[in-house]
């Protein structure tokens, strides 16, 4: 007991970081993973309340504050920061596990922060690592995209920054609140805030840094990637803005974004991450139902999703690194070449697509129960059509392209992924079944009290027809689907294409007004100086005239 | 030539019929999955779940395809 509660899980996983700079190979992999593991095991056993407290000026600060939302959200991360480094194993590089792992200690630093200045601190800590992760992979792509990413979130960052100083200007404490009261943002800092995460969780239009640096990764700084950033937005709008009614509209935005996009890309890490973007729609319109229902099946959500997708984006690593290839259009039929990767990524898209006996089913389920409950049918309709959306990305569309249908590479060129990568595979995709098959854990770990029997003839009938009719209608269309040739034009245009053209002529202007505004301000100077001679000279030929007068 | 409005393209025909088709094919179908649920007495309308089904990769597929030629840009621009 003593040293559960005497070590900060952060302190762990940063100490697991450090350690990278002087392992190499399977050693670096054996201490990191046992470090990360202690860190999982603290962060399951602590007693809740806040810890770690220490006195700034007037002041108490908590640099641990645990409670049933951040306990789901630290287990989830500290839990895929272990199976990454398992992940990796020794083909990663000392820089992205260093670096991947610092990015872990930050999302669980976010998670447990107890006040807003801890907050700001490890998020600004979460989104610098983010952008290293991305500049150390190889390419001149991959580092323009890293700066591309520090720089959109370095501005987040600055409203984020702008918002704790107001919200603690204006509430005259540093303690966490909610922001939003009666369906409203009650006052301004919050909406600075929200919209800082708005661009974390990639909430369009400030959402292609995701896809735009997915595509730069390597198969395990994919995953260290993928799984921290966006949920610990999901996490800020869980904890400060339940129950806003706006988050219905962005997440509706992001849901149908994200398929459309998903369906237009040609590359596989692309597709994921619109996947990611449109399923993290559902989590962000659950919030803005407000309901304890919803804001459970929210976090519940959210914490499968975290699986699934670590899941996804692992089979993805895996394809990209045994192929060598990461277009659409040169994959197919790889379930002969990896059986084991086909099964895990398959389990991984049935969970998604809410399949009943998987963790995706007893989550999904409490959200449209949540969706139906005030009465009007037409939430609910939403929710269900948004679960039926996930067949055209991650939950038919990928595997199905990837895994099936003629194979198009050399036979020779193909293996099954290495033994540590099956072995963090099958860890979540057997995660994702346990959980869907034993669903009380899951439920008695959210923030609010659930009452829901999941395993209802009715609910799995049903359930399962949505399910059929999806797939039906996704592989009758899917199969005349071309590939495009080429990625599609996104938001990201504005900042890639539009501004470096136009700054050449904007710049020219700029010159020429700033040209303009001299010239007037010294030709105003000059008219001040010739008045104020004037005037002198006039002061005095008065004065000499009154002296001779005298 | 001047290209034709997407509404009166090929495709989209092609795609709109399709929707039909499995609309109506769902409305076909969905009697058989009422009754089940309804024996069991537990959901009173189970055909929508059916519809919602197909409807949902429909409508994505619908946007997607046109979309395609606004958003992908052809083979000769580069990043």
């Amino acid at each position: 007991m003593f040293m559960i509660e005497s070590l900060h899980p952060v302190l762990l996983l940063l100490l697991a970081a450090a350690s990278t700079v002087w392992l190499r190979g399977w050693s670096r992999t054996a201490v990191t993973l046992l470090l990360a593991s202690y860190a999982l095991i603290l962060v399951w056993q602590m007693p809740g309340g806040r810890s770690f407290e220490f006195v700034l000026g007037e002041s108490w600060l908590a640099l641990l504050a645990l409670d049933y939302l951040a306990r789901l959200f630290a287990i989830l991360f500290t839990l895929l920061a272990v199976l990454t480094v398992l992940y990796g194993g020794g083909r990663s590089t000392y820089a992205e596990a260093g670096y991947g792992l610092t990015h872990a200690a930050a999302a669980v630093a976010v998670v447990l922060a107890g006040d807003w200045l801890t907050l700001i601190f490890a998020w600004l800590m979460l989104i610098l690592t983010a952008s290293l992760l991305v500049s150390v992979q190889p390419g001149r792509h991959a580092y323009a995209a890293a700066r591309r990413l520090l720089f959109l979130h370095g501005i987040a960052s600055v409203f984020l920054l702008i918002g704790v100083v107001g919200q603690v200007y204006t509430s005259g404490s540093v303690d966490l609140a909610v922001l939003v009261s009666d369906g409203d943002i009650g006052n301004w800092p919050g909406y600075f805030m929200l919209l800082a995460v708005l661009t974390a969780i990639a909430a369009p239009p400030l959402s292609a840094w995701f896809t735009d640096c997915c595509q730069e990764l390597s198969a395990s700084s994919l995953v260290w990637f993928s799984a921290f950033t966006g949920k610990a937005g999901v996490y800020l709008l869980l904890r400060f803005f339940p129950g806003f009614e706006w988050l219905l509209v962005v997440g509706l935005l992001m849901l149908v974004y994200g398929a459309v996009f998903a369906l237009l890309s040609r590359n596989i890490a692309r597709l994921l991450g619109y996947g990611f973007i449109s399923s993290t729609g559902i989590i962000v319109m659950a919030v803005g139902l407000g309901n304890d229902a919803g804001l459970s099946g929210a976090a519940g959500f959210a914490f499968v999703h975290g699986l699934i997708f670590a899941l996804m984006f692992m089979s993805a690593g895996v394809v990209m690194e045994y192929t060598r290839n990461s277009q659409l259009s040169g994959l197919g039929g790889l379930f002969q070449h990896m059986p084991l990767t086909t099964a895990y990524t398959l389990i991984a898209a049935l969970s998604l697509l809410a399949m009943p006996l998987t963790a995706g089913y007893i989550s999904q389920l409490l959200i449209i129960e949540a969706a139906f409950e005030p009465g009007s049918v037409w939430p609910g309709i939403v929710f269900l059509l948004a679960v039926a959306t996930a067949v055209v990305h991650a939950g038919f569309y990928y595997p199905w392209r990837v895994f099936f249908g003629p194979a198009r590479l050399p036979a020779d060129d193909i293996a099954e992924a290495a033994f540590n990568q099956r072995v963090a595979m099958f860890v979540l995709a057997a995660l994702c079944i346990v959980v869907g098959m034993a669903p009380c854990r899951l439920y008695q770990s959210l923030p609010y009290a659930v009452s829901c029997e999941p395993y209802t003839p009715g609910f799995v009938l049903t359930q399962l027809q949505l399910l059929f009719a999806a797939v039906l209608a996704a592989a009758w269309l899917l199969s005349y689907w071309q590939v495009p040739s080429a990625d599609p034009v996104d938001f990201d245009r504005v900042y890639r294409h539009w501004w470096p053209r136009q700054w050449p002529v904007i710049r020219v202007r700029l010159v020429r007004g700033l040209k303009i505004c001299g010239d007037i301000c010294c030709r105003l100077l000059q008219q001040l100086a010739r008045l104020w001679r004037h005037c002198l000279q006039r002061g005095r030929d008065l004065l000499r005239n009154y002296r001779s007068r005298k | 030539m001047e290209p034709r409005h997407w509404l009166y393209q090929a495709r989209t025909r092609r795609y709109l019929f399709r929707l039909a088709g499995l609309i109506l094919l769902g409305l076909l179908l969905s009697p058989l999955f009422v009754a089940m649920p309804q024996r069991l007495g537990e959901v009173e309308s189970a055909g929508i779940y059916l519809l919602l089904g197909l409807l949902a990769p429909m409508l994505i597929i619908l946007i997607a395809r046109l979309l395609y030629s606004r958003l992908i840009p052809p083979p000769h621009v580069h990043d």
